[in-house]
């Protein structure tokens, strides 16, 4: 693949964090070789012993003494933060940093939140492409939706791919290295999609400010997909496929998107007009998604036509869990206008760190004169306090979720009226909606 | 020779209109309309005054009207309330005989009617009209009572219409501003029914149902008596409206809809059709509604608004005692259709009212929605008698009550 963009001027980074992220890793580099720096972080330095990757990167050898996370988030997390310096070092100066991940494992569910906050930290936007585990691996699917929850706090888009609705796509012969192949074929694909949006030259260009515009400082969960058509009516296919995509669950996930990225890829014979048609085709059956469209051409796929399709279908406040929202508010107090990276406090389940950061934290507020200072307490009340705070916080989160409640029958002309009640019903309140009366 | 024929005024502040009715009576009764005099009204929501600065200046150019149309001056009329306010319930009185030779009095008749009257009502509330419906004596109906029957107790049935005083009082001091007199409040749907029932209508027993702009009045008459009566906030406005809020339209276009495509009633025939919305004047593409959807909108009500009427007629008598069927008037009854659809759920003839027994322009009194403005002036004849049709054994003193 030609790079025309030098790696000074958009700068890539590929992060792989744990062994499943690096296969996909290498998988890509070996499809399209990007020519940006791919670096794998593990725990384990088996693992990073027989990767496919060149530039490595171990982390919490302190803490781990070279035996890995061992399936247990908390050690990967710390084994991360143990090792900040090396990963600063490969994240320093990215514009977009792709962190790669099979959640559910010690490594992947612990270091891989860690190093999505380094990367925005050092200014990059984040992206994180991560996989989860099949749906009798109970104990990591916990593990892995707790990793969710902290990257879309820590990275700006989260693209994840359950393994468990592959597997719903395949049967019950299916040998398990096909399940994983194919998942991982799909997020090869997905990450050839934008990274061709991104960088490879086409027909209609989109600069790199299109997509930081349209992810930054938002947290989106995304339904994505990857298709391929050929032949001469291969932009009439490709929209087919799009539409009943099982990943965009039949189309609906288009269909209710805000937004939608599109990369269109094709050979030299790609032409402007199969581009529209297949534009055309989405948004007739998608009026509200706004597609945001970019198109280039690959020698190599001269015949083919590649459609990746991204639909932000969620634009939610990724600080959903109380620990987040504790951290978030803590950061709040301590800085006003608080700027991005400094509510990127990783969210954690060690009482100690969180303190840490609750005392950081609090010391500004406390030096008011209204408010005394903390006493000084032990580590055990500081645990209890702790303790007692979390759940505190945990019995106000419906709060923070109130709905406001738009149950309010249109009265039209008799709004500011004497109320009309005959036997309990408002007879001001037109009839067909008393009696749910669908309009279609 | 004028002078011996009292010139009769009907007001009707209603929400869609103001309409005044002139006509005289003869010496034998009979009701000549002379002319009508309207006016939109701006002031007025669900039968109620909400603006008595506007309700004013229409019932100025209302009776204004009226006088240029007819020639004559007025100086006082019979007005007609209506509202939500107004309530309506049936009442029994008794009174032992207390004469030592158990011989019924006309007291005794009278006590046992006050004692009917003596009812409860809300605080603020003043009793409109109480008319009888039949005595009995020790449980035994007579129909016309004469002197020389024996009996313990006397039973007096009474149709009470009563109202919140200080509304009807609005409605008055507003014409009293204009100069002018206030014979007497009259419950519209009374009134109505005097305008549109001939006697042998009143004989076989009639439901007359009076669907106007902002509310709907009903009464059941059955021969002298009045059997059920009633007030429902709900009229031609709330058609509209929920024909506005349904198909999301502005209110002047949802009632330009209703009258140009509405029907009561929603036929195969009519599925995916679609009508241009409103007036096509500003140059932008016309909006298109379905024509399904907006009779569905007004069918429903509708029949709601039947639906509640029934289950009030059904307190205590039975609608098949109306011989004479639904009589249908006021603005909403020229809705297509709805007498089709009434005739469905009463299942007893139903036809679209038109003033009998009145001579005068015709074009004018087959009009349903000037009804009640000649029957509240036919009223006021009736009462100006001193003999209503409606209650033989009246006296005096009750309707001289009312000239307070």
């Amino acid at each position: 693949m030609n790079t025309t963009k030098s790696p000074d001027s958009a700068p890539i980074r590929f992060i792989a964090v744990g062994t499943a992220g690096a296969r996909i890793l290498a998988e890509f580099n070996q499809t399209s070789p990007t020519g940006f720096p791919s670096a794998h972080a593990d725990t384990d330095p088996d693992s990073l012993r027989n990767s496919p990757l060149t530039r490595h990167i171990l982390l919490g050898f302190s803490i781990n003494h070279g035996l890995g996370a061992g399936g247990d988030p908390d050690i990967g997390r710390l084994s991360a933060e143990s090792d900040l310096p090396g990963l600063r070092d490969f994240l320093a100066g990215a514009r977009i940093v792709f962190v790669l991940a099979g959640l559910g494992g010690g490594t992947g569910s612990g270091a891989a939140p860690v190093v999505a906050r380094i990367a925005r930290e050092s200014g990059a936007l984040v992206l994180a492409i991560a996989t989860t585990p099949l749906a009798f691996e109970r104990r990591r699917i916990a593990f892995a939706s707790e990793a969710i929850e902290q990257l879309k706090a820590a990275a700006d888009a989260v693209l994840t791919v359950s393994n468990q609705r592959v597997r719903r796509m395949h049967d019950d012969k299916t040998h398990p290295h096909e399940l994983y192949k194919f998942t991982n074929s799909l997020l090869v694909h997905t990450l050839q999609g934008l990274w061709r949006f991104l960088n490879a030259p086409g027909l209609i260009q989109l600069d790199f400010s299109h997509v930081q515009r349209l992810l930054r400082g938002r947290h989106c969960e995304s339904a994505f997909a990857a298709v391929q058509a050929f032949g001469s009516e291969r932009a009439h296919l490709a929209a087919n496929l799009l539409l009943n995509h099982p990943f965009l669950d039949t189309g609906t996930a288009l269909a209710t998107a805000g937004q939608v990225l599109l990369s269109v890829a094709g050979g030299d014979d790609l032409q402007i007009g199969e581009v529209e048609q297949l534009i055309e085709e989405l948004q007739t059956a998608c009026p509200k998604a706004e597609f945001i469209v970019g198109a280039s051409t690959d020698p190599s796929l001269t015949g083919h036509l590649h459609v990746t399709a991204i639909a932000a279908h969620s634009w939610q406040s990724s600080l959903n869990t109380p620990l987040q929202l504790a951290t978030k508010i803590a950061s709040r107090l301590d800085n006003p206008s608080s700027h991005p990276k400094t509510i990127d406090k990783t969210p954690s389940t060690d009482t100690g760190e969180i303190f840490n950061s609750t005392e950081a934290n609090s010391s500004p507020p406390s030096s008011s004169r209204l408010v005394p200072t903390a006493p000084e307490l032990s580590i055990e009340q500081r645990q209890r306090v702790l303790v007692s705070q979390k759940n505190r916080i945990t019995r106000r989160k419906p709060d923070s979720q109130m709905l406001m409640n738009l149950d309010i029958a249109p009265l039209g002309r008799f709004d500011n009226t004497e109320k009309n009640r005959h036997k309990g019903i408002d007879l001001d309140v037109p009839t067909y909606l008393r009696h749910g009366l669908v309009l279609n | 020779m004028f002078s011996e024929a009292p010139l009769l005024v009907g007001l009707e502040i209603g929400t869609s209109k103001i309409c005044a009715a002139v006509g005289e009576e003869n010496e034998r009764g009979e009701f000549t309309l002379l002319g009508i005099g309207q006016s939109k009204s701006r002031g007025v929501r669900k039968g109620e005054i909400v603006d008595t600065q506007k309700t004013q200046e229409d019932i100025r150019a209302a009776l204004g009207d009226a006088e240029e149309k007819t020639g004559v001056m007025i100086k006082n009329l019979f007005l007609g309330v209506t509202g939500r306010h107004i309530a309506c319930f049936n009442s029994v009185g008794m009174h032992p005989v207390a004469s030592d030779d158990r011989l019924v009095t006309e007291q005794d008749i009278a006590d046992a009617a006050s004692n009917a009257k003596a009812i409860t009502l809300p605080p603020e509330h003043t009793i409109l009209h109480t008319i009888r419906q039949k005595i009995c004596i020790d449980g035994t109906e007579v129909s016309n009572f004469t002197s020389g029957l024996l009996g313990h107790k006397v039973e007096a049935h009474l149709h009470v219409i009563h109202g919140n005083a200080f509304r009807i009082q609005n409605s008055t001091n507003l014409i009293g501003a204009l100069s002018i007199r206030v014979n007497q409040p009259v419950f519209n749907g009374l009134a109505t029914a005097q305008a549109i029932l001939t006697p042998e209508d009143k004989e076989k027993g009639a439901l007359v149902i009076d669907i106007g702009g902002g509310t709907t009045e009903f009464v059941f008459q059955q021969g002298q008596a009045i059997r059920q009566s009633g007030v429902f906030a709900v009229g031609g406005d709330h058609i509209s409206n929920d024909i506005a809020i349904g198909l999301k339209l502005s209110l002047a276009n949802a009632e330009l809809l209703k009258i140009n495509h509405g029907s009561a009633l929603v036929d195969g025939l009519i599925h995916g059709r679609r009508v241009q919305v409103g007036e096509n004047d500003s140059g932008l593409t016309p909006r298109q509604v379905s024509l399904e959807h907006l009779r569905r909108i007004m069918s429903i009500r509708i029949q709601e608004l039947f639906q509640l009427i029934l289950e009030r007629c059904s307190e205590g008598c039975f609608l098949d005692e109306a011989k004479a069927g639904v009589f249908l008037c006021g603005g909403s009854a020229l809705i297509p259709g709805i007498e089709v659809l009434a005739q469905r759920l009463f299942q007893v003839p139903t036809q679209i009212a038109s003033c009998h027994n009145i001579t005068g322009n015709t074009a004018t009194l087959a009009h349903p929605e000037f009804a009640t403005a000649i029957g509240i002036a036919r009223y006021g004849g009736m009462r100006l008698r001193g003999k209503s049709t409606r209650s033989p054994s009246l006296r005096l003193t009750d309707i001289l009550g009312f000239f307070r």
